[in-house]
């Protein structure tokens, strides 16, 4: 038979897609790779829920049940019809071999021993442990709940209602991520609220301040590049010349925690040359001249020159550029505030936008992220404690969940007495890989009585538990989404039915009511019936509904909505501090034991034994502990690396490929050397992750050293982690 | 030849973000450890200057391909665009084109034991798409052109100039890094 070069083409493609789908279908099992043509594909809406700036709005492709590809959203305008690079490998995290399937008990916890349990026996298990918890101490105090960012949609706040609705529990709380920049954004502006994204374009001058968006919010790049075709000039303050840097028109190197003093030496600068807003400052804030005082007595370009390692031309020169050039939008990344002065170094940030008048502007403003589009129900985490609760008394007397601190958790949950921590609840969290200091993590986790993760990958905090239940991936699931840098929020639709016996959250908290009321009946509050669908839906209310001008949630699945909000934040003048204005001078920081002004505070000295900062920065090809573990990720990235300057490799005879130790009094690690001029011989950077079958985590050498701000916002301050420090030889 | 299609990278827009290696690993459905696209991170450091870049390579669609000059099974196919094709039908897994490519772009697929590369999209092309990997692109880094028809002044190859690279001529182009002052 004679083929033209049409079908010859067909037939190719046809004999490719066969033979690669087969993984899929033999994983699933539903169908077989013959019924391929049997059904339309069918699209979803779905949003990545992750930790990311970006919170991408996805299309996803099913064909007879089966999730075949992912693709981004063309209706979302942040994202824009494009993914990251882990967004592409979803397919290969919701068919991962190595997911949690079933619910599963290991014995002994840590020894890697599992079996598979059926659901009624894993919420027997635990139902009867809280019960005898709660009549061994009178309270569920015992019980100590940890869930952050792991799935960031809405409906997972449904795990914080699971421990709600069995009484008062002990719960970790804050954020590890970016409390001290919120702080000091509270302080100065009242709250953090940044300028829409894709209003970058219309800036004239652009500092990126610690922030790779090459690698964490790819997304804004396009706006940033189509703001320098009309003429803007990007400028890249890092310790670090990241991706972002590299593509930078200009790339500053500045010592570590030292971003407040350059950012006073440009004030200085600035004030010295008159191209102070004088207007804007004085009408919007108080304090400001305060400070103007203070930057005249205190303040030189020789110290901040000194200080931060910046020339003094550069400092002279982006000055200039920064107060003359208008509007001019600085964006404040995570990083620079994970120090012991972090939030300190974003107020005086936010004065320089202050006094230049670039904030309330189009184009400008102090961008750190915002939460003004999360004005959700939260209904499913709202539950009254059943009848007769007893809770832990607070130091304002009302009775309540007994709150310890995130960003200690180790200590804070070893320090509780009265009563004690027994059994650990963890959602959405992988503390054994993320928190500090690994080893008190471990030593804390084997002191516990019962242990239960729900979670996707038996990762190393469910290496430590005793019941590991399956969760759900978003595209399994009902949700809705917002983001804490963009406009806009998306519905989140179950495109395919849960794998194995995963369920949601919410799901699991009814099935443990269900359980706790044969038990004990009026144990647990949380209702027992609705659909994902439903509880996606109850979480809409008439604020949502006006800010994204629609009446229903379902109109959403024709496209995701842009909240009603002026492209500038603070465009209207009306801040949300005490005094209705900017704070400059902030009282509340007084009272809170911090400056009133945004003066410099000394970051943290290497100690002699100890000189290396080791930074552990976010990676490219994970979002914390999620994704590395994956096979297209491993292929791609297949070990981890620590970058070391070439001089300071020399320093202590280390080559390319070297095997080196990090250490300091807390632990240790052991990784590859890769010799860069890409960092400073001050700092060595190893980026945090968790890979597939590997030890290797950066938290072993990380004291739990708290920033100076977070408490006011958050509940608790923020984690100082890139203020570690470690000495290196050869392994 | 009426045509020569062919990528060109510009390299100051180039994030070395890797979508478009996994938007073609995902729209082709390759299994790991197989990816029809690499990616390289160059770093060219002098004592005031650095240079640090990212190359996204896949097959360069050679003007005079080296994989169709070997293939004893006839499996490989040049298009008057100047698409490269291989035909797995053909392909009896001999691996003569994985080590003559001067490129690395054929692999061996371990599950099917036959070779294996990047297509060039040619059924996306023929409706008018783009490839996926330019698709993907957030910076619209990556461009696939009508080679022959670029202006290639301010282009340059940055692969060594070894002598298969002469003979194969691939079809790929980049725009030069501009360095980062230290």
């Amino acid at each position: 038979m004679k083929l033209s070069r049409r079908q010859f083409i067909g037939g190719t493609a046809a004999a490719a897609a066969g033979a690669a789908l087969f993984n899929f279908n033999l994983l699933t099992k539903s169908v077989t790779a013959a019924d391929d043509s049997l059904e339309e594909m069918k699209t979803f809406r779905n949003v990545c829920p992750r930790n990311c700036y970006d919170t991408c709005g996805q299309i996803s492709y099913v064909q007879n049940g089966i999730l075949k590809k992912v693709e981004g959203d063309p209706k979302h305008g942040y994202t824009n019809g494009k993914l990251c690079l882990k967004g592409y490998t979803y397919t290969r995290r919701v068919y991962s071999p190595d997911r949690v399937k079933y619910p599963m008990k290991q014995t002994p916890r840590g020894s890697g021993n599992w079996t598979r349990i059926s659901w009624d026996e894993a919420m027997d298990t635990i139902a009867k442990k809280i019960l005898e918890l709660k009549s061994r101490y009178g309270s569920t105090l015992p019980i100590c709940f940890n869930k952050y960012s792991g799935n960031f949609g809405i409906v997972h706040y449904g795990a914080e209602g699971t421990m709600s609705s069995i009484g008062y529990t002990t719960r970790a709380l804050g954020t590890p991520c970016w409390p001290a920049g919120i702080d000091a954004q509270t302080y100065d502006f009242g709250t953090l609220y940044s300028n829409d994204p894709e209003d970058m374009v219309n800036a004239k001058y652009l500092i990126l301040w610690g922030q790779n968006a090459a690698w964490t919010a790819i997304h804004t790049l396009p706006f940033i590049n189509k703001a320098r075709e009309r003429g803007a000039k990007l400028v890249v303050i890092d310790p670090v010349l990241t991706s972002t840097a590299s593509k930078a028109d200009l790339y500053i190197q500045i010592n570590s925690s030292t971003d407040g003093a350059l950012a006073l030496g440009m004030a200085r600068y600035i004030l010295d040359n008159n191209w102070v807003d004088w207007d804007y400052a004085r009408n919007n804030s108080v304090g400001f001249d305060e400070w103007v005082d203070y930057l005249k007595t205190n303040i030189t370009l020789d110290w901040a020159s000194e200080k931060t390692g910046v020339p003094q031309d550069i400092i002279r020169e982006i000055a200039r550029e920064y107060a003359t050039t208008k509007p001019a939008s600085m964006w404040v990344g995570y990083g620079m505030q994970r120090h012991i002065n972090g939030g300190q170094n974003v107020r005086i940030i936010d004065a320089l936008g202050v006094m230049t008048g670039n904030v309330g502007k189009s184009g400008g403003g102090v961008n750190y992220g915002h939460l003004e589009t999360w004005g959700f129900s939260y209904n499913a985490m709202v539950n009254p404690a059943p009848k007769g609760s007893k809770g832990f008394i607070g130091p304002d007397g009302k009775e309540g969940d007994r709150n310890i601190n995130m960003n200690n958790f180790a200590h804070d949950v070893m320090a509780q007495n009265d009563p004690p921590v027994k059994m650990l609840w963890l959602a959405c969290r992988n503390p054994g890989s993320q928190d500090p200091d690994t080893n008190a993590i471990e030593k804390m986790f084997a002191a516990m009585e019962f242990v239960v993760t729900v979670d996707s990958f038996f990762n190393k905090t469910v290496q430590m538990s005793d019941i590991v239940l399956p969760a759900t991936t978003h595209f399994e699931d009902w949700d809705v989404m917002a983001s804490y840098w963009h406009y806009w929020i998306g519905i989140n639709q179950r495109a395919i039915d849960p794998l194995y016996e995963s369920k949601s959250d919410v799901e699991i908290a009814m099935l443990l009511s269900e359980k706790m009321n044969a038990l004990e009946p009026g144990s647990c509050t949380f209702p027992t019936s609705g659909t994902p669908e439903e509880w996606a839906a109850k979480e809409f209310n008439p604020g949502i509904h006006s800010l994204l001008g629609i009446s229903d949630y379902r109109e959403l699945i024709e496209g995701p909505r842009k909240a009603k909000m002026t492209p500038a934040s603070w465009a209207d003048g009306k801040f949300r501090t005490p005094s209705k204005k900017i704070e400059i001078h902030s009282d509340l920081a007084e009272k809170n034991g911090l400056p009133a002004l945004p003066v410099w505070v000394e970051d943290m000295k290497a100690p002699e034994k100890y000189p290396i900062r080791l930074f552990t920065p976010h990676p490219q090809h994970g979002l914390h502990s999620q994704f590395q573990n994956l096979d297209w990720m491993m292929t791609a990235n297949p070990e981890p690396k620590v970058e070391i300057h070439p001089v300071l490799a020399a320093k202590y005879g280390i080559s390319e490929g070297d095997k080196v130790k990090i250490y300091n009094d807390l632990g240790s690690i052991i990784v590859k050397a890769h010799l860069t001029r890409t960092t400073s011989p001050e700092v060595i950077v190893s980026y945090e992750a968790w890979y597939k079958d590997s030890n290797f985590n950066v938290n072993y050498t990380l004291k739990a050293t708290p920033s100076d701000m977070g408490k006011q916002a958050t509940g608790n301050n923020g984690v100082a982690f890139h203020d570690n420090f470690v000495t290196i030889e050869k392994a | 030849m009426v045509k020569q299609l062919g990528f060109i990278l510009d390299t100051n827009r180039c994030l070395g973000c890797g979508a478009c290696i996994k938007a073609c690993q995902i729209n082709n459905q390759l299994p790991a450890p197989l990816k029809w696209r690499q990616l390289r991170q160059i770093e060219r450091a002098g004592d005031s200057q650095i240079q640090r870049f990212f190359l996204s390579t896949a097959c360069n669609h050679c003007a005079n391909p080296e994989c169709l000059r070997v293939c004893p099974g006839g499996a490989y196919y040049k298009r008057r665009d100047g698409i490269v094709l291989h035909n797995p039908e053909k392909c009896t897994g001999c691996q003569s084109c994985v080590g003559s490519c001067p490129f690395n772009a054929p692999q061996l697929n371990p599950f099917t034991q036959k070779a294996g590369k990047c297509q060039l999209c040619y059924d996306r092309l023929d409706q008018g798409k783009s490839p996926h990997c330019v698709q993907a692109c957030l910076t619209g880094a990556l461009q696939l052109h009508e080679i022959r028809q670029t202006e290639n002044n301010q282009l340059l190859r940055l692969t060594a100039q070894t002598p298969s690279l002469r003979l194969t001529r691939p079809s790929v182009f980049y725009k030069p890094p501009r360095p980062t002052e230290l």
